[in-house]
């Protein structure tokens, strides 16, 4: 699994549009008409991800040719007025772009700075949204069944009882239920008024984010065919596949996640790969205490904690380390944590993090109970909620 | 009655008579795959219409099993095989006058579908049975192969003539070879060693002639009702329903015509899906020796597994050099028939040996079904998405599902079940390829 995450190919940030030539809003002479689109980064133009629509409103015929950054559209342009030509492309790290340019023959007929800004503007806040929750229920899927999976095998501590499997399931389901949710976030990407279309499924389908969610997918149902054996004489073997699973999936997520065009996408899918997972184990390490510290018979609790604790300590140093040289990538500056969106979600992150840290630390110190513990993991959990937000906005760099 | 007559046991000879037509028969059944894309260039066709016919060929190759062995004891093998490709050569020529779906339907999908379902699934059991007590395994095994050979043989081929031309002379040279076969059948093959004055090879006195004591449809039947009554058997032929989803209805049926896609020419993508009858040879081979010697279950764990991981990497193979592809068929094709040993094995366990041939003969119907929905699923994955890649990728979804499936199944000694009349007519039915 691990291997189909690494074939490879270039990953960058959210592509955007460099340039375009002729521009948008040209006045064009009659005839075969060449447009060259320039991408920040490669991409793959989505199946029916072009539309020309000619000045009468008729559909236009197309073909266009992808080279790397560039996307190569010629179409006839015979007509007086004004033509638009509407594209979506998605990029390797599957984030979905799309835009509308025009160009008129003769005088426009169409106001060219009106065209589909109201539904580009409805479309990104609704797929933000959706896909927002989506990142979140997938990081927390991930936690439920790998953090705590992993947190036992390092405390050397049975996997498989009652609670265990339960938290196991419900991380399954939210893994599950993430990638459903998210296919749907790219649709709305697409476009707003048709989420559930059959046909903008497909496109999302068959494009790079089709191809990583399906890898997911298998991952999650890979978990659930193992889980009979965690009972059982075959314990051992079920363990290595959830580890060898989780480190696969760590990395899918990796590579749907922004990438630092300075780096090869090797190093940034590493250490997204690797802030998933450590924030994973940190989470499921929080969530395990908060489940079996009150059955814990009172003498083993203290070694519990001072296990837990390393654990924790360990996994939010990765976390931090991993995240900072992401967010370093990704920044033109500490200016840019306040001055655009993408630096504020993160800095949201940073501050839920650090209120989490600090719950620990008082926690530790008082001995606390359950309580304590469930409130350190909702509050990672919202840190993970503004992480989710965060990866459905453009980086500054 | 004696043990052999001359130098050669005349079961080798019926064995070598079975095997032929068995590897002509796997030629017809590989054939759909060939004319998709011809067909849809020359009528307009989409994808999932052709689809529905390659569906109810497959379907009705895999339900007819138990029937077919109804035939088979009322008329004998002979009439019975020669009847069944006389049949596949009328229906293969009569689609050179096709020009309507519904007839490619009626003439691939259930004339040809029919009679190769007369052929393949039970033919090689029945023979290895009633023919030979010794070396009855490797029969068997040789048996089963004939399917991927015939695959390595005919596929090439039949490309090449439907890219050279025309895929009308695939359909005449398919009802030709099905006629040429015909005289071999009825004048070597025979249903019983007592008609030519022998016992079965390897057998002594104390070995009765093979005969069935049963109605053959009744006891398949009473075999179906068993198996509702046991949670293994829905495991089982869960499992075995997506295995038929992921190798004879997906990639059998669909990786030519999505490697023309991606801009491989048809008798290059004929070749690949021919080497894949190459590796399933080896792997099928290899799975036998692991059956005798590991956990069945742990078995199919792997195989499902590795399958699932090698349909998600074929949507990056398509797109990467030719290495990708040729490290997909080999992980692809190493597993493609081995899931049969460790099935039938369970099989076994779970309803005990006299049982394995009836209830292995509906698990069989299960693979079937599940190649006939993936058969026409796909094509209409491809007519309404224009690419394969959610096929793909669905079907290796399904392989890890199936990993957990057996997975589950309990391992338990073989329970007898009463008014049940054990039959070996479908023992060992092997989904060749």
């Amino acid at each position: 699994m691990l291997l189909l995450v690494i074939v490879p190919s270039c990953v960058l940030a959210h592509a955007e549009l460099a340039g375009m030539d002729p521009p948008s809003g040209a006045i064009v002479a009659r005839g075969m008409l060449r447009v060259r689109l320039h991408f920040t980064e490669p991409v793959v133009i989505l199946r029916r991800g072009l539309r020309i629509t000619t000045p009468a409103g008729a559909s236009e015929t197309a073909t266009v040719q992808t080279r790397g950054s560039d996307l190569l559209v010629r179409f006839a342009a015979n007509a007086p007025g004004t033509y638009t030509l509407g594209f979506r492309v998605i990029d390797d790290d599957t984030h979905i772009s799309r835009g509308i340019a025009a160009f008129s023959v003769g005088r426009p007929s169409l106001d060219v700075e009106r065209i589909d800004s109201g539904q580009s503007a409805f479309a990104s806040a609704l797929s933000r949204t959706i896909d927002s929750i989506a990142h979140w229920m997938h990081y927390a899927g991930y936690a439920l069944v790998f953090g705590t999976f992993a947190f036992a095998l390092l405390m050397r501590r049975q996997f498989g009882g009652p609670s265990d499997l339960r938290v196991l399931r419900i991380g399954l389901v939210l893994m599950l239920a993430g990638d459903a949710l998210s296919v749907l976030a790219q649709t709305a990407a697409l476009d707003a008024s048709h989420v559930f279309d059959i046909d903008a499924v497909g496109d999302v389908a068959a494009s790079s984010f089709g191809r990583l969610a399906g890898i997911d997918l298998a991952g999650a149902l890979l978990v659930w065919a193992v889980l009979p054996l965690l009972g059982g004489n075959d314990r051992a073997v079920a363990q290595r596949v959830i580890l060898i699973d989780g480190v696969a999936l760590a990395f899918v997520g990796g590579r749907m996640g922004h990438a630092i065009r300075a780096l090869p996408w090797e190093a940034s899918t590493f250490l997204s790969a690797v802030h998933l997972a450590s924030m994973g184990l940190w989470l499921g390490t929080v969530v395990t205490l908060a489940l079996c510290i009150s059955h814990t018979a009172p003498e083993q609790r203290p070694g519990l904690l001072a296990g837990a604790t390393k654990i924790a300590a360990l996994s939010l140093l990765a976390a931090s380390a991993s995240g900072a040289v992401l967010l370093a990538g990704h920044l033109g500056g500490l200016r840019d944590l306040i001055a655009s969106s993408y630096g504020s979600a993160v800095l949201a992150k940073v501050l839920l993090v650090a209120i989490a840290v600090i719950i620990g630390l008082v926690v530790r110190r008082n001995n606390g109970g359950a309580g304590w513990f469930a409130a350190e993991s909702l509050t990672i959990g919202a840190a993970l909620l503004a992480a989710g937000y965060a990866l459905t906005l453009a980086p500054p760099r | 009655m004696t043990n052999t007559r001359g130098g050669l046991h005349y079961g080798w000879i019926v064995a070598a008579v079975t095997f032929l037509t068995l590897l002509s028969a796997a030629g017809f059944r590989s054939t759909p795959s060939i004319l998709i894309v011809p067909l849809r260039n020359e009528f307009g066709w989409s994808t999932a219409t052709i689809s529905l016919a390659v569906s109810v060929n497959l379907m009705l190759y895999g339900l007819s099993g138990p029937f077919v062995a109804a035939l088979i004891e009322r008329f004998g093998v002979r009439r019975s095989v020669s009847a069944a490709l006389v049949v596949i050569s009328a229906g293969a020529f009569l689609t050179i006058y096709m020009h309507q779906p519904w007839e490619l339907v009626v003439l691939w999908g259930g004339v040809v579908g029919i009679g190769t379902g007369a052929i393949a699934p039970s033919l090689s059991a029945t023979i290895a049975t009633r023919w030979f007590v010794k070396g009855r395994g490797l029969v068997m095994g040789l048996l089963t192969a004939a399917g991927a050979t015939g695959q390595l043989i005919f596929l090439p081929l039949l490309a090449s003539l439907a890219v050279n031309h025309g895929w009308r002379f695939v359909s005449v040279t398919i009802a030709g070879a099905a006629l040429i076969a015909v005289p071999f059948v009825v004048l070597f093959m025979r249903s019983f060693p007592s008609e030519v004055g022998l016992r079965a090879y390897g057998a002594t006195e104390k070995d009765p002639e093979v005969v069935p004591h049963a109605n053959p449809i009744a006891a398949a039947f009473t075999g179906l009702t068993m198996g509702f009554r046991s949670r293994n058997f829905w495991y089982l032929a869960g499992s075995f329903f997506i295995c038929g989803l992921t190798t004879n209805g997906l990639i059998g049926t669909h990786l030519i015509p999505a490697s023309v896609d991606h801009g491989m020419s048809e008798v290059v993508a004929a070749s690949l899906l021919a080497t894949i009858g190459v590796f399933d040879i080896i792997g099928t081979t290899i799975s036998g020796w692991l059956t005798d010697r590991f956990d069945s279950r742990w078995l199919l764990f792997w195989y499902y597994l590795l399958r699932g991981l090698s349909l998600l990497f074929l949507p990056f193979a398509f797109g990467s050099p030719f290495a990708g592809m040729i490290a997909f068929i080999v992980f692809y094709g190493l597993d493609w028939v081995a899931t049969v040993p460790p099935t039938v094995a369970l099989t076994a366990d779970t309803f005990g040996k006299q049982h394995v041939g009836i209830v292995f003969g509906w698990i069989f119907a299960s693979h079937q079904i599940g190649a006939a929905f993936a058969a026409y699923g796909a094509g209409a994955v491809r007519t309404i998405f224009g690419d394969y890649q959610i096929a793909f990728m669905t079907g290796g979804a399904f392989s890890i599902l199936a990993a957990g499936l057996v997975l589950r199944i309990a391992k338990g000694k073989a329970q007898p079940i009463p008014g049940v009349v054990a039959t070996s007519a479908m023992a060992g039915a092997a989904p060749a390829s």
